[in-house]
């Protein structure tokens, strides 16, 4: 205890917290695009993924309670090597120059502190659904009163899984809720700037975990700093696709969970 | 002798104690050579300023061959100056900044390196992180033969690539967190891959990293600006080289022992 303690109060141990939750946050923000890209398939593909998601119960609130402590445990960790450095360096040089450096990386706490407002408002907008203005088709009555989970939107599967035995009879109608939530200019517009900040936020930490954990070397050196470049822009452009994609009128409201 | 002459405003940071408040004074150069170092030219100012009967600007320097790591300075707020060859402020051209122009000369600034006085400050923080542990404690005796202790040539490359470093604190002032891991990475890599530094190598990077954390240097946040001004070229390798073998030690340490 008394050795974790002392490693975790080392400047390489806070690194290495900082890159051991960054990489599981690079995990949870790919899953969660993968599993939003299913917004461009048939609306009961992500209606289906939203409600198996519902469907989880107790293990819903592990992984969404896990996360946060993932969340928390990195900013306070860079909170605190953040404050060490600018002790370290209290009066800066009158005219800075930089040659290795980028702006995404002098940047990695003001995006990161950014982000947390991103995080907090999107929690609010489509977790709670607290954000006002907006009144989600969210909830639509198959049958009522009866269990009909096995004829949710007309289909008992999802990526060949069965969806589970929940005694539900009502199904998010998510891809509306998110047609919705994205019609509105100025929302979509905050998402996509927020997005950008996670892009240069990551185009820095993809490639900065991998040092921190001791596994770059030159010879690796190019290929990391392009494929962390790549795999920020891409998760840009997967997530921005989304709003775009509303604001250009390009996805509609079904008004229906299913099809027919 | 064609002699090309240059001129030059100086905004000098000026502090006469560690605890005075320093400020930017600025002094003409005038009829600099082209083939002057930074440190020559100095030397040319600092002759007007007492010849007027002011005091000189001090700053540090003594082999002037870009191999000892006494020199230092921020110029135009690099490290070493502008100087894309990886070199020390004393190899350090004139020619190379444009005539007429104003230089900004500073200390290398961090917490861990105190202002002595006016460009000079105190490195002993660095040798204090290597009396925790940058040696070997071997008797070494008369010269053993050579080749009787077997180092593969990737090896001996590494260690020597690292052992280059000159202590001169650049990576110190040029990382924007005034982090010194670039430093105390080279030393601890460069016992690491020989086999003469096997017995202490846990020790010695939990005491070093120690020292290192005491003295209150930044963290490294893999800006890499230590890597672009070294003079000795070391690379960032040398940063995970110690990140990674910080971590194998602490293990060790917490449960078989270093």
């Amino acid at each position: 205890m008394n050795a974790l303690l002392s490693y975790c109060r080392s400047s390489i141990g806070k690194k290495t917290i900082v890159a051991v939750t960054g990489l599981l946050l690079i995990l949870f923000v790919t899953g969660h695009l993968v599993g939003n890209l299913q917004f461009f398939l048939p609306p009961e593909w992500i209606n289906a993924y939203g409600h198996k998601l519902q469907s989880l119960g107790a293990l819903l609130w592990v992984i969404r309670l896990g996360l946060l402590a993932v969340v928390g445990t990195h900013i306070l960790a860079t909170i605190s090597l953040t404050l060490q450095n600018r002790k370290a360096r209290p009066q800066g040089y009158a005219v800075p120059a930089y040659r290795a450096s980028t702006a995404a990386s002098r940047t990695m706490i003001v995006s990161g502190l950014i982000l947390v407002c991103f995080i907090v408002f999107h929690l609010l907008h489509f977790t709670v659904r607290v954000v006002p203005g907006h009144t989600y088709n969210e909830e639509i009555h198959l049958v009522d009163g009866t269990v009909v989970n096995h004829e949710i939107g007309g289909f008992t599967k999802h990526w060949g899984i069965p969806l589970g035995d929940v005694p539900a009879h009502t199904v998010h109608n998510v891809h509306d809720m998110m047609v919705a939530g994205f019609q509105r200019w100025y929302i979509s517009a905050f998402y996509i700037v927020g997005m950008f900040l996670l892009c240069m936020h990551l185009s820095h930490g993809a490639a900065s975990f991998v040092q921190t954990f001791g596994l770059r070397s030159r010879q690796i050196e190019k290929g990391l700093t392009i494929g962390s470049r790549l795999f920020a822009w891409a998760i840009f452009l997967g997530y921005s696709s989304i709003p775009a994609s509303v604001l250009l009128g390009l996805v509609k409201a079904t008004g229906s969970t299913c099809c027919k | 002798m064609h002699r090309k002459t240059m001129n030059f405003t100086l905004r000098v940071w000026r502090q006469k104690s560690a605890n005075a408040a320093g400020r930017f004074v600025d002094y003409p150069a005038r009829n600099i050579p082209d083939e002057a170092s930074f440190l020559e030219m100095l030397d040319i100012v600092n002759e007007e300023l007492e010849a007027r009967g002011e005091e000189p600007i001090a700053f540090d320097h003594d082999c002037r061959e870009g191999i000892c790591g006494m020199c230092s300075l921020v110029i135009n707020g690099l490290a070493h100056g502008p100087n894309g060859s990886h070199a020390t402020t004393c190899q350090l051209y004139m020619r190379l900044f444009d005539d007429g122009s104003t230089i900004y000369v500073e200390p290398f600034r961090a917490t861990p390196f105190p202002i002595i006085k006016d460009l000079v400050v105190h490195r002993a923080a660095l040798d204090r992180i290597q009396q925790a542990g940058g040696f070997i404690s071997n008797r070494t005796g008369s010269a053993v033969d050579a080749n009787a202790n077997p180092v593969s040539k990737r090896d001996a490359d590494g260690a020597m690539d690292a052992a280059a470093c000159i202590g001169c604190g650049a990576c110190v002032a040029a990382c924007p967190n005034a982090s010194a891991m670039l430093f105390v990475g080279a030393k601890v890599t460069h016992f690491a891959r020989l086999p003469q530094g096997q017995p202490e190598r846990d020790r010695r990077v939990l005491a070093m990293v120690g020292q290192m954390d005491k003295e209150g240097f930044g963290n490294c946040s893999n800006h890499y600006e230590c890597e672009a001004v070294c003079p000795a070229e070391i690379k960032v390798d040398v940063i995970a080289h110690l990140n990674r073998d910080f971590d194998i030690a602490k293990l060790k340490s917490a449960t078989v022992g270093v």
